[in-house]
């Protein structure tokens, strides 16, 4: 018999949602690897905390599905835990009239994914949903929302807990062979090295789930599971400013802008951010470069600028980067989430989560659900 | 005294003895930080103890979301636990006083980040959503006696 009935690798927000889930259908049987010392030491910590609507994916899509259940589910969470939770709403505002047509295809996709509340604003309502910013139009989208995403996760590994899972940190799976019908993992914890099986392992490892996905030998380019990393960097915006924004500001993706554009966010305290923007980076032998460039600056003084009338240079000051686990090497390429149940593979019970990149945090709880599902029907 | 205050002082006196366990510990006096993690481990029992006779129950009885509440103030009970064991496995692990036990520590002071974050935390979780709506709700509860903790 295993170990454990299941394994989940990474206690990312992802992680700690499915070992919350998994848990409780299987009380004290569940393991939880995370190599860093604590919960959310990546992707997690380091995002824009917005609660997306889920208006920008192709409708079926599992971004959008996930997106919007994800979001009902995060929302229902924070109210009835007291997690703390931003109802702002967001306005992906148009700066020129040539961006008007975008702002209704943004609203016919939003409606078709199921996203409540979206209207299509003009220039005056738009002065009075929120008169930080300017714009010709915009779409308003009332279910956009900034959270905690520290107390989320941290409600998420208490719940996990609750159900007996073994949460254990600073512990790195650096190999995985088949094991008692399930599978066998090494795992390294500071000089020491240790083995444990489970039955099921959930490769919930961010941008690491290539690199686990390739220790079970799966072949990572046939499966369309290499990952590239993209970097998101932010500048914070001069505490003067606190509270001057209302609602999350973005702006229409631009032919030219990469990702969805740098836009305005707050957290729940009112301090407020410019960011990310979309650079794929190498890891060199140290691993990614986490510092913001200096060189950067102009660029989100201009892009800022766009949005914030009132910004100025010395208002901007460098805040803290991410990286984006992406499934293409280039900007201007979609790719879905993937959440797959590997028995093709000859992999029974061995559930791969790759390109959980925005919006990953919203979705996380919906996600979880589906490993569930996947689960089940392995 | 109310729920509320009552949990606060409680609580502020089981963040009291971790910053005695760190304070001697990064000092490198094991001895004193040994002694005082068993201070904080049988106050942390005798605190855990009232709360789970008296206040998750009740929170189970009110129904809805709190019952959700007291799944994760459980959870937050057992994470505390377990970020104390491993507080005390590295206090046995550093090895007697001294400058060498003082080295082990500050490499290791993730261990006591993490039981200080969470006994934040789970304060903060338990005052706002557990004992300022408990208060409102039984407005003729007064659990003096049994909420607090001896001051060290
Ligand atoms: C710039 C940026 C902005 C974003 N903004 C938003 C937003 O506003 N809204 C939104 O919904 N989403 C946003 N996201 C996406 C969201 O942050 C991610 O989708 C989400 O955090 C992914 O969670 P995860 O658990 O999959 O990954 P992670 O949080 O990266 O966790 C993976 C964990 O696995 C661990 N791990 C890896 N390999 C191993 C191993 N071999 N052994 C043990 N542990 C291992 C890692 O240490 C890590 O802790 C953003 C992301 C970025 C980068
Ligand atoms: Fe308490
Ligand atoms: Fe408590």
């Amino acid at each position: 018999m295993s170990d454990y009935e299941v394994a989940i690798v990474g206690a990312g927000v992802v992680g700690l949602a499915c070992a919350a889930r998994l848990a409780a259908r299987w009380p004290g049987r569940v393991l939880v690897l995370e190599r860093h010392e604590g919960i959310c030491r990546e992707a997690s910590s380091r995002n824009s905390e917005v609660v997306h609507a889920g208006i920008y994916y192709p409708t079926g899509s599992l971004k959008a599905l996930t997106c919007v259940r994800g979001r009902r589910m995060l929302v229902k969470r924070c109210r009835d835990l007291g997690i703390p939770l931003l109802a702002c709403g967001k306005v992906i505002v148009a700066s020129a009239a040539d961006q008007l047509p975008a702002l209704e295809e943004l609203l016919a996709q939003g409606r078709a994914n199921d996203v409540e509340g979206l209207e299509v604003i003009d220039a005056e309502r738009l002065r009075q949903l929120e008169p930080g910013t300017r714009g010709v139009g915009a779409l308003w989208s009332p279910a956009s929302a900034v959270v905690d995403s520290h107390q989320l996760a941290a409600s998420l590994e208490a719940e996990a807990a609750h159900h007996g899972a073994d949460l254990v940190f600073g512990a790195e799976v650096v190999g995985v062979e088949p094991a008692d019908g399930g599978y066998g993992l090494t795992v390294t914890q500071g000089e020491e090295t240790t083995t444990v099986s489970a039955a099921r392992v959930v490769n919930a490892a961010g941008l690491g789930a290539d690199t686990l996905s390739t220790m079970v030998g799966i072949d990572i380019d046939g499966a369309g599971y290499r990952q590239y990393a993209c970097k998101g960097t932010w500048w914070s915006i001069a505490p003067r400013h606190n509270h001057r924004l209302s609602r999350l500001v973005y702006p229409v993706g631009r032919a030219e802008d990469p990702g969805l554009g740098i836009h305005g966010c707050f957290d729940a305290a009112g301090g407020m951010r410019l960011g990310p923007d979309f650079v794929f980076v190498e890891a060199g032998d140290d691993g990614v470069d986490l510092s913001v460039p200096e060189a950067a600056r102009a660029k989100f003084l201009a892009a800022g600028q766009r949005l914030f009338p009132w910004l100025e240079a010395e208002d901007l000051s460098p805040d803290m980067a991410g990286l984006r686990a992406k499934l293409v090497p280039a900007p201007k390429q979609w790719r879905d989430f993937v959440v797959a149940e590997e028995s093709a593979r000859g992999l029974p019970g061995w559930v791969t989560l790759v390109g959980i990149e925005s919006p990953g945090l919203t979705a996380a709880m919906a996600l979880a659900e589906v490993v569930g599902q996947r689960l089940s029907s392995s | 005294m109310r729920l509320f205050e009552a949990n606060a002082a409680a609580h502020e006196v089981l963040e009291g003895l971790l910053m005695e366990v760190l304070g001697a510990a990064v000092d490198g006096e094991i001895g004193r930080a040994r002694a005082h993690m068993a201070q904080l481990r049988e106050a942390f029992e005798t605190h855990l103890a009232v709360e789970e006779a008296r206040t998750l129950p009740l929170l189970r009885d009110l129904g809805g979301p709190l019952v959700k509440l007291a799944v994760i103030i459980d959870g937050d009970h057992r994470i505390v636990d377990r970020s104390l064991n491993a507080v005390s496995a590295l206090l046995e692990d550093v090895g007697d006083d001294g400058p060498a036990a003082r080295a082990a520590v500050l490499g290791k002071i993730e261990v006591f980040s993490k039981l200080k974050t969470v006994l934040e935390h789970h304060g903060v979780r338990e005052q706002e959503d557990v004992y300022t709506p408990l208060d409102h709700r039984f407005p003729e509860l007064e659990w003096t006696e049994e909420l607090l903790l001896p001051k060290p």
